[in-house]
């Protein structure tokens, strides 16, 4: 029997994500991570490109959903030491770390850290621009949230004497006697995700980063750029910590570099261009010029990306690399010499801060990783693939590699790549028998409507760190008096088991029915005590958390009476609510154990396989005779030159041998209802003139794309042209039937028809594969037609990171010609008369040739008519638009439906394999499971109410709502199955149809009412706060966890969106007597449900006017945005606010004493 | 901008970037993927009319004529730093010798240059020792503890002069004047 275990070394954002999708799809996953938390880079960046998105509000929920995940066993702080076996069954000794911390009884509360004497030690973290302490928890979203004690740097276990951290921890949880374990798993197979190093800017000395204090790393910006940060954001430069004005980005430090690194390190251009364009963001009197050589982007809407960089933000592209940096003693600023390559000249310019691009080196480990796995590496010391069609496969059977660590990857291509690489890896193991994964619960509590509900309190002292600031014992009396309180109590530690315990008694003694936590966050804690609850026999939903820690306690560590005060509030606001709710139960459905593949290209045929291997039935549409898409028309695959016929017929061969798989040519979807687990289809055969119906689980889009035909450039497709001037699909065809003559002069021009302005003569993106192209046809030609004279005309030189040494082998025998302006292509006695300027050698050249080969962009299959009917949404450019373009590269926002390959965005042959085996491992989690499975948070429509005015289809951005034309009765339907629970649709009815369910009306309400009625309150203004779940919130946590203080006059009200926000809860908040109402929300782009907070701005603006008018002073009144990672920012909106309000004074029952603004304006006029 | 340079590709000397590589250390002129660091790095770019990096796909691109005659490749300080610097390991400094070559060959030899040769053929010496300078001098590096000059074998370095073909080339010409 297979084993079921799979484990994953490192816990970057691959690995999470390829432990994430197998555990989804039921294998048991053993994750191991080097450092104490997950989370890799993705959690030092500041921000993604192209999106901006906040690289940690986007990342947390993943790094917790994948320690709290059952079916993974998170390692951290741990090594893999040892791994005998094979495929199927490999024997891992791992190590675990002395952490010198008991991480059952340690509860994060980071006291230790306050009291350890070591306050110096630079932070690896914060690449050494912060310090942390001997013990240490390393960043405030650290997943586990655990100490670990530094042994080489603690006083104790050093020189034997201080043991601070010891006396100040209350858990007890410090263990100076903890040593080294080794623990053996057995496993089925192995992903390897350990990501990458980058190279000591120090050994180029010419940059001077040992020396010069003003010189620093890109990641070392990040760091400065990131709210949580070592300097809160603020762009302060090391020398003098003045804010930096005059900034320069300086790209391939130590890349593309013979002696260092010979290739390229892929990222830095775009994260170079995103650094440049937040730091603008920022600060928008700041400077910014980046150095470069090739601006090099690597994937979507990237290209674009970089011009509004150059366009609207106004960032300073200097075409040379720097060969001199001096600094000015005096005041550190920095001198920079570069040759400015479009002029010719050689320019110099003072800057106060440099950032340098630094090259990305394989793990400086990786050489013994290697060693321990039995996998090879290549000539760059990345981990070795087959070939350069394969990236996930190493060289061992049963041992696959994701993200960095096979070659430099950005995050969204991490992300794809960990998909395929779990796809791989399940095929050695089986998924855990339902056996094996169900726990044992009692039967459910009856709960019926006219229940009276007893409520059993909770309250957490959390050591110190609530029962310091706040009087506990007087709360747990308060407590006792609020209605329907029945149990109210104190624990040293809520999270303890020991409260566990004491939570379930106290529900089988006093037949409590809702149960009530005061402690630290519902972030990271709600889940444990819903699973406790339910253990009891309690529904989870009959639970709600109240946080008087991070929002409380920490923040108002100096007023312990009013923030005593506010627990009351906030506990008896959690009181009111909880009374209302009710029990909520998971949404299932059943799934079709069939899947529609669109598209028979590579991708279309890697996710069929994957599919079909784990024994599900696939159907596969190709609208050809023949599959291979793409690849039919290429002669010779990649640098390694591979034949593409053998390469198809070799796949095809397990393809059209496999039993699970049909193929459908000649083909098309014309019709697609229904939703996830249960899709009908009609494919319509063009040879047959029949329909086909199918019934599927899950639907894969893998349509690609196709080489645009440059009519009207070049005199390209003109009369008897097709010898002279062509594509390079069509050169490559030349070359097959060896067509061409030696001795000719052939002009390559790169960028026809695509990289172009908005609006002009082609596509605004980068096609990423055509310079490669481009450069293989040129060393093709020289090989076979030696006497050939060829000249390139290119814009920037565009390649992968294993394919820069054929670049420069082209260089050495082609002619590289650089043009900013295009070149002109005349005829002239039967002649081509190709007219560029080089740059390089600001010469006008005029060149005679004899052929001109043109490379034209990727231009996707027709997207819309499918688009339409899976309801999946196209972006500008006609590619299918994913649910995220970092995270979730490969599904579509609509659950069920995913996307693979070129239709996604224009890509290389094992980006689209990766791609496609990636979408294969997203869709058999619905497969494998048999039925699909939705959080109890969703909307429910009375019909009774609906108008079906159809406003909630409109604001839904997952297709879960709408009016269903085919029903008799015309009223909006939700399905329950599609729905993510944001609550955008119940703001947005105007009929009041929507419940949204565990948000319901009648569950805030109770809660605006308690907000603002304090028995004991002697203070005004009183504000309620209404916070977004994923980013407001979460600020608001990260402003705890960090300490930044605010006022106390805040009552906070958590909703899973801003979206959920209807105008009444404001108007409602006012009525019941709140002097302010604040409203946060994620910024603009980075909504979890993706455009939730542009319908909240809708109703801000609206209700804005509405105030005014009932007599609000409109300033009471406000909406701000804060990411998860503005903490600082989450205390500076607040004191401001309060601040605000405070002057406005106590809102009057008969309203604000309004200026007549607009009569005084008339009475001017 | 400077100003551009009109050309036919038929006018390229093609061949000129062989020529210039076939040459004992010279291949890494091939190697140039047109960075910019050995100009930007350059000790002594106010002075000349080409930067480095412009010399090289001068070279690349067969505009043999535009590099031989430009002062670049006689105003190089030899400092190395573009060929210590240069990604590629393109030793520029050693291109340009032999680019000095070549240009000497054609004749294009700028009158600074073929002066100084002309100072060591007739004393021997880069700076003369003269009788009118000898005192000064003589009693400048007494006082500094230097040893006494020994004046060179003036016949062995016009042999050198000569022998290398450099007589040839600077010399003889002065004389047919």
């Amino acid at each position: 029997m297979a084993s079921s275990s799979i484990m994953v070394i490192g816990g970057g954002i691959s690995g999470i994500e390829a432990s994430l999708t197998l555990a989804e799809q039921g294998y048991k996953i053993i994750l191991v991570e080097k450092t104490s938390s997950v989370g890799g880079r993705m959690a030092q960046l500041d921000k993604t490109f192209p999106t901006l998105d906040c690289s940690i509000c986007i990342l947390a929920p993943k790094m917790v959903e994948v320690s709290r995940h059952p079916n993974v066993e998170l390692l951290a702080y741990s090594e893999v030491q040892e791994v005998n076996g094979e495929a199927g069954n490999f024997n891992v000794k791992v190590l675990k770390k002395a952490r010198y911390v008991d991480w059952d009884t340690c509860t994060g509360c980071a006291a230790c850290q306050e009291k350890c004497p070591m306050k110096k030690i630079p932070s690896e973290f914060e690449e050494g621009m912060g310090n942390r302490t001997a013990i240490y928890i390393p960043f405030p979203q650290a997943v586990p949230r655990k100490a670990v004690i530094d042994a080489e740097k603690c006083l104790y276990l050093t020189k034997g004497a201080c043991q601070l951290c010891e006396k100040e921890c209350e858990a007890g949880a410090i263990n100076f006697d903890m040593k080294d374990e080794v623990v053996e798993y057995n496993v089925a197979s192995i992903i390897t995700a350990t990501g990458y190093d980058q190279i000591d800017p120090g050994i180029l000395d010419r940059y001077h980063f040992d020396e010069y204090p003003n010189v620093i790393t890109a990641m070392q910006y990040e760091r400065l750029l990131s709210a949580s940060g070592p300097t809160g954001g603020e762009l302060l430069r090391p020398s003098d910590k003045e804010h930096a004005h005059n900034i320069a980005f300086v790209a391939c430090v130590g890349s593309r570099n013979e002696d260092i690194c010979s290739y390229c390190s892929k990222f830095c251009c775009m994260y170079m261009a995103k650094e440049g364009v937040v730091t603008r963001e920022h600060a928008p009197d700041t400077d910014v010029t980046i150095y470069f050589n090739d601006i090099r982007v690597i994937g979507k809407n990237q290209e674009e990306f970089i011009e509004r960089a150059k366009d609207e933000y106004n960032l300073h592209y200097h075409h040379g690399v720097p060969g001199d940096v001096r600094e000015n003693p005096e005041n550190h600023n920095l001198y920079v010499k570069a040759a400015n390559l479009d002029t010719g000249e050689v320019e110099t310019k003072e800057f106060d801060l440099i950032v340098l691009a630094n090259a990305v080196t394989p793990r400086k480990d990786a050489e013994k990783l290697a060693e321990i796995l039995g996998i090879e590496r290549n000539e760059l010391g990345f981990f070795k693939t087959k070939d350069s069609t394969e990236d996930l496969k190493s060289t061992k059977n049963g041992v696959y590699v994701t993200g960095s660590c096979q070659s430099p990857d950005d995050i969204a291509n991490s992300v794809a790549k960990a998909g395929g690489a779990a796809a791989l890896a399940a095929s050695h193991a089986v998924p855990l028998s339902e056996e094996e994964t169900k726990i044992e619960l009692p039967p459910l509590r009856p709960i019926n409507p006219g229940d009276e509900p007893h409520v059993g309190v909770f309250i957490c002292r959390c050591g110190i760190n609530i029962a310091g600031y706040i009087d506990v014992p007087n709360l747990v009396e308060y407590t006792k008096t609020l209605p329907n309180v029945v149990y109210s109590m104190e624990n040293k530690y809520s999270c303890s088991q020991l409260t566990q315990d004491i939570i379930k008694e106290k529900i089988e003694e006093l037949n409590l029915n809702r149960v009530v936590v005061a402690a630290c966050t519902p972030r990271t804690h709600e889940p444990l005590f819903q699973k406790t609850i339910r253990e009891a026999g309690l529904n989870e939903y009959l639970f709600n958390f109240v946080s008087i820690r991070e929002l409380d306690s920490w923040v108002h560590m100096k007023d312990n009476e009013r923030a005593t005060d506010k627990a009351k509030d906030l506990i008896r606001m959690g009181v009111a609510r909880v009374i209302q709710q009710k029990p909520e139960y998971k949404i299932k459905g059943s799934v079709v154990p069939e899947a529609l593949v669109v598209g028979g290209g590579v991708a279309g045929i890697s996710s069929a396989i994957e599919i079909a291997n784990k024994g599900y039935k696939v159907h596969l549409v190709e609208k050809e005779d023949k599959l291979g898409g793409q690849l039919n028309q290429i002669y010779k695959i990649n640098f390694d030159r591979i034949d593409s016929k053998e390469y198809l017929e070799n796949h095809l061969k397990e393809f059209n041998s496999h039993k699970n798989i049909t193929t459908y040519l000649n083909s098309e979807v014309i019709d697609v209802k229904g939703s996830i687990g249960d899709f009908k289809v009609k494919v319509k055969s063009k040879a047959q003139a029949k329909n086909t119906d199918l019934n599927v689980g899950v639907i894969i889009t893998a349509t690609g794309a196709y080489e645009f035909k440059p009519e009207g450039w070049y005199h390209y497709g003109e009369k008897d042209m097709s010898d002279k001037v062509m594509t390079q699909l069509e050169l490559s065809e030349k070359l097959r039937n060896n067509e061409l003559k030696d001795g000719e002069t052939l002009v390559f021009i790169h960028c026809v028809g695509s990289r172009q302005p908005v609006g002009g003569n082609g596509v605004t993106y980068c096609s990423l594969i055509c310079c490669s192209e481009s450069i293989r046809h040129a060393l093709y030609v020289k090989e076979t037609y030696p006497n050939s004279n060829i000249y390139v005309l290119y814009r920037d030189i565009r390649v992968g990171t294993d394919e820069e040494t054929y670049y420069w082998k082209a260089r050495e025998s082609v002619n590289y010609i650089r043009f900013n302006d295009y070149p002109m292509v005349d005829i002239a006695n039967n002649k081509l008369k190709v007219e560029v300027q080089d740059i390089l050698t600001q010469t006008d050249l005029e060149i005679e040739a004899d052929k001109v080969v043109l490379s034209t962009p990727l231009i996707p299959h027709d997207t819309q008519k499918l688009g339409e009917m899976i309801k999946c949404a196209r972006d500008q450019n006609g590619y299918f638009l994913e649910a995220h373009i970092k995270l979730r590269p490969v599904d579509f926002a609509t659950d069920g439906i995913y996307l693979a390959g070129t239709c996604h965005s224009p890509k290389g042959i094992a980006d689209s394999i990766s791609q496609g085996r990636g979408a294969a491992a997203h869709a058999l989690i619905p497969l494998i499971s048999g039925e699909v499975e939705n959080e109890p948070l969703v909307s429910i429509v009375n019909p009774a109410l609906c108008i079906s005015c159809q406003k909630c289809e409109e604001v839904c951005n997952f297709g879960a709502i709408g009016v269903n034309f085919d029903n008799e009765l015309l009223v909006s339907e939700s399905n329950p199955l599609l729905c993510k629970g944001c609550g955008d649709c119940a703001a947005a009815c105007p009929a009041g149809a929507i419940t949204m369910s565990h948000f319901a009306d009648e569950q805030i309400y109770p809660m605006i009412r308690e907000a603002v009625r304090g028995d004991f309150v002697d203070e005004r203004p009183r504000i309620v706060a209404f916070l977004c779940n994923w980013c407001s919130y979460a600020g608001a946590d990260t402003c705890g966890v960090s300490r930044f203080q605010y006022p106390t006059n805040i009552r906070p009200i958590r909703v899973m969106c801003t979206g959920r926000i209807p105008k009444h809860f404001i108007l409602q908040a006012f009525l019941e007597g709140a002097d302010g109402v604040l409203v946060g929300g994620c910024h603009i782009g980075d909504c979890h449900y993706l455009e939730g907070n542009y319908d909240m701005q809708m109703r801000y603006n609206e209700l804005h006017e509405i105030i005014e008018k009932v007599g609000i002073n409109p300033d009471r009144y406000r909406l701000e945005w804060v990411s998860a990672s503005e903490g600082k920012r989450f205390s500076e909106v607040v004191t401001e606010f309060v601040n605000r309000v405070k002057q406005l004074g106590p809102l009057a029952k008969t309203g604000d004493k309004i200026e007549p603004k607009k009569e005084k304006a008339k009475g001017e006029a | 901008m400077s100003e551009m340079i009109k050309k036919n590709a038929n006018d390229l000397d093609l061949n000129f970037r062989y020529e210039i590589a076939e040459k004992v250390g010279a291949k890494s002129l091939l190697k140039c993927i047109q960075c910019g660091v050995c100009s930007s790095g350059c000790t002594v770019t106010e002075y000349v009319d080409l930067q480095p990096h412009r010399v090289v796909a001068s070279c690349l691109l067969g505009l043999k004529e535009e590099v031989l005659s430009s002062n670049a490749i006689w105003t190089c300080s030899l400092c190395h730093r573009c060929t210590e610097r240069c990604p590629k390991n393109v030793d520029y400094s050693f291109i340009l010798a032999l680019l000095r070559n070549m240009a000497a060959k054609e004749g294009k030899i700028p009158k600074e240059y073929s002066s100084t040769v002309e100072v060591i053929y007739d004393n021997g010496f880069v700076v003369p020792y003269t009788e009118g300078m000898k005192k000064n001098i003589d009693r400048r590096r007494e006082r500094m503890g230097l040893p006494e000059i020994v004046p060179p074998n003036l016949d062995d370095i016009r042999f050198i002069i000569n022998e290398t073909g450099l007589g040839d080339l600077v010399i003889k010409k002065e004389d047919d004047k």
